[in-house]
């Protein structure tokens, strides 16, 4: 899964939100790291919609516009779940074996 | 509406249409929200971003597996309507040969011939599978045998003046009865086309072949481009119609090189042989009529219509 991908799932895993919602949140998470662009959003959004992962969950009008609230399903949530355990495993993994490195160099094992 | 809006909205113009639909307003509302204040024009990044989403999106529609039936749909139809076109200019063939034919039998023949095409588009879209494909192939293949055993012996350089090979216009000519075959090859399901409409549309091109024989001289070889015209038009208004709909846009896709080869085979002879202005004039009417046709009646769904009949 690409990271702009999980950010998105991320930001719908406590709540639905709309595309700006999703776009700052986003932003936030990743400490201003990835910064959505529409075009980009709305890509992602579509097709992760085709594949189960999202659905839209309310419309309202804000100022003349609607403004669409998405979701996860529950194959989202399963997805998400386990691509945050993969990642989870390998930053574990990639922390342990740093800890090794350092205390091999410094004779400490 | 703002300028920065207006702009905005051009750049979704990029986008297909159902998608625009049902998600303009909301991806104006993110981008002018996106936007800084007193901003008239979109960032290039941003410009940029809209129009690859838009090409994400239009490769996911036209490909991606939401289009599977639409693709299914178009497989079926692309070779009957290859087979309806080839079967509406063999009609209007014998129709000619009864008018102009040189013997008693040249007419006989070419209606023989009309008959074994329309009970082949009759196995095209009734029979089940491989006994329309090996029927296909077979009429195909005795077309092209038929066919070669007339044209060979022909010399086309007093009529063409072909600089390259006198093998081309032979290969254009008789391409389509194999592409035909192998479109028929690839039929998943049997083709939804009601028997009314392939009548009708193969009674409309049978007719414009006709005039084709009226050419000979009459108004001298570029003009005659006129009357070469008919059957691509009404190949073109077809394909106009057929373009509303996603498997219809599949179907003209699959089917434009027989049914194309077919249908503008004279005209492109004429571009060939060095007519450009009248072979690309011939050629490019019936294009125009397509697209008129197609955007004309083309229906905009409005916004949170169901997504599912895109493409």
């Amino acid at each position: 899964m690409q990271e702009p991908t999980f950010l998105i799932l991320t930001a719908l895993a406590a709540g639905p939100q709309h595309g700006y919602g999703v776009i700052t949140d986003v932003e936030g998470i990743s400490g201003g790291r990835v910064v959505l662009r529409a075009g980009t959003l709305y890509a992602a959004l579509d097709r992760l919609r085709a594949e189960g992962l999202i659905e839209s969950e309310r419309e309202e009008i804000v100022d003349g516009r609607v403004r669409r609230y998405y979701r996860l399903t529950g194959e989202g949530a399963t997805r998400l779940s386990a691509e945050a355990d993969r990642l989870t495993r390998h930053a574990t993994a990639a922390v342990t074996r740093l800890r090794q490195g350092f205390s091999t160099a410094w004779g400490l094992s | 509406m703002s300028e920065l809006e207006a702009r905005y909205r051009r750049l979704l113009e990029w986008y297909p249409r159902a998608h625009r639909a049902v998600h303009e307003e909301e991806m104006l509302g993110v981008l002018m929200a996106s936007a800084e204040p007193g901003r008239a024009r979109p960032r290039l990044a941003d410009s940029a971003d809209l129009i690859r989403g838009a090409i994400l999106i239009r490769l996911r529609t036209a490909f991606g597996a939401e289009s599977g039936p639409s693709w299914r749909r178009a497989f079926g139809l692309a070779g009957l309507v290859a087979a309806l076109v080839l079967t509406g200019e063999q009609i209007g063939n014998a129709i000619n040969a009864w008018i102009y034919g040189f013997d008693r039998w040249s007419g006989a023949i070419a209606s023989a011939v009309a008959l074994a095409s329309v009970l082949i588009v009759v196995l095209i879209r009734y029979a089940p599978r491989w006994p329309a494909v090996a029927a296909t192939w077979a009429w195909s293949g005795g077309l092209i045998a038929w066919n070669l055993s007339m044209l060979l012996p022909l010399d086309f350089s007093g009529t063409y003046s072909f600089s390259s090979s006198q093998l081309l216009p032979v290969v254009l000519m008789l391409t389509p009865y194999a592409l035909t075959a192998l479109l028929v090859t690839f039929r998943v399901e049997r083709p939804a086309m009601p028997y009314r409409r392939m009548l009708g549309w193969t009674a409309l091109f049978a007719a414009a072949v006709v005039p084709q024989n009226l050419s000979l001289g009459l108004l001298g070889y570029e003009w005659d481009t006129v009357l070469l015209m008919p059957p691509l038009t009404v190949v073109a208004v077809a394909a106009g119609c057929a373009a509303r709909s996603a498997s219809g846009r599949r179907t003209i896709l699959l089917a434009a090189a027989p049914v194309g080869l077919l249908a503008g085979f004279d005209l492109i002879v004429l571009v060939m042989t060095g007519s450009w202005l009248f072979g690309w004039l011939g050629l490019l009417i019936p294009a125009v009529v397509m697209l008129v046709v197609a955007r004309r009646g083309s229906r905009v769904p409005r916004a949170g219509v169901p997504e599912a009949g895109r493409g």
